[in-house]
């Protein structure tokens, strides 16, 4: 830090604020750790059967992401259905 | 029954095997049975921080193969007398020690001592794995610098799904956190991550702060655990850790940067 950050008005973080910062990220979205991410594989599974109820898809054109974020984490299911004239409902 | 702790940090350097001959010692000093187990087969250097290499006749490679009793390769601590060593191997290789031999020999240990401390091995390989599958409990080694942090949070996750009691879906190993080599006066400049955050990281209860200290590297070079070295701020800070793990609360200390006064500021000399 120098002088000339007087007029600068805001200092620059902190070199520890950085790590921070790029250490919660990580650790946050890196997946590394149980933290409740267990039922993932059962939810996705029990998640399907119930798509896979309603309408008639390939089990491969459904994908479930979890993304985990310091504020906010996402849990998202994308189906992909087939062309309008192909759609039936399933049973 | 013995309580198996494994002294891990997925890092290399950060002071598992200093924090393992301290609070092996330490716990040793309050009366309880202690064997510490070096498990970084050809790579040992519990023997050498604990000052007993020149006693070392076999090894727990040795006991593996059934070529000495373990009451042969054990080496009784001449200092703390409830304390005993099972040094590694030097000239095998990892490969050497396998996941019977190892329970075979906890078993045993487990009628004699209260306390299994198991000094791991850097990494997350072979070594490692069986140093952590026996845990009841883990003292992760954190450095408060990016890579430790990272690694420590890779190896708590590890703990969680590569243990034996993750495996047998009993009641998990019990984690604690212990931060070593820190500096408070480099946290003051911002120039250190905060105790806070390294905790909040990593979200494990905290064990202890061990501060920064030339102490460290006097006691390794003596072999002697730093932990005796009682007057030292590591020492004291290591005492604090064993209390906590018996269950006693203590403060954290050494945590804050001192104020210098002008006399200190004068005549430099840094602590001890």
């Amino acid at each position: 830090m120098s002088w000339l950050n007087f007029f600068r008005g805001r200092p620059e973080p902190s070199s520890a604020n950085i790590a921070k910062e790029r250490l919660t990220m990580i650790v946050a979205t890196g997946g590394n750790r149980r933290n409740g991410d267990d039922f993932l594989p059962r939810m996705q599974k029990d998640l399907m059967e119930v798509v896979l109820r309603y309408v008639n898809v390939d089990p491969s054109k459904v994908k479930i992401t979890t993304e985990r974020g310091s504020d906010l984490s996402t849990l998202a299911i994308e189906v992909e259905l087939p062309p309008a004239g192909q759609m039936r409902r399933a049973g | 029954m013995a309580q198996v702790v494994t002294v891990t940090s997925g890092k290399g350097g950060v002071g598992k095997t200093t924090s393992s001959a301290a609070f092996s010692t330490g716990l040793a000093q309050r009366g309880k049975k202690v064997v510490v187990i070096d498990f970084d087969v050809g790579l040992r250097n519990l023997d050498l921080i604990m000052g007993v290499e020149r006693r070392v006749v076999f090894d727990i490679v040795n006991v593996i193969q059934g070529e000495a009793r373990l009451n042969q390769a054990l080496i009784r601590d001449k200092r703390v007398d409830t304390l005993s060593i099972l040094p590694a191997s030097q000239t095998r290789d990892k490969d050497a020690l396998n996941r019977d031999g190892v329970a075979k020999i906890i078993e045993e240990l487990s009628k004699d001592f209260d306390y299994i401390i198991c000094d791991s091995p850097a990494g997350i390989e072979k070594g490692a794995l069986l140093a952590l599958y026996f845990a009841d409990q883990a003292i992760v080694v954190t450095n408060p610098e990016v890579s430790s942090v990272r690694d420590s949070d890779r190896i708590l996750g590890v703990i969680q799904s590569k243990s034996k009691r993750a495996e047998d879906n009993r009641e998990p190993v019990r984690e604690h956190l212990l931060v070593t080599r820190y500096d408070p006066i480099r946290v003051a400049k911002g120039e250190m991550l905060k105790l806070e955050d390294v905790q909040e990281i990593l979200a494990v209860p905290l064990l202890g702060v061990i501060p920064e200290s030339e102490a460290v590297l006097k006691a390794s070079n003596a072999g002697n655990p730093v932990i005796l070295d009682t007057e030292t701020s590591a020492a004291q800070a290591y005492a604090d850790a064993v209390s906590r793990f018996l269950g006693e609360e203590k403060p954290m200390r050494f945590i804050e940067a001192e104020k210098k006064g002008i006399f200190s500021r004068i005549f430099g000399g840094r602590a001890a």
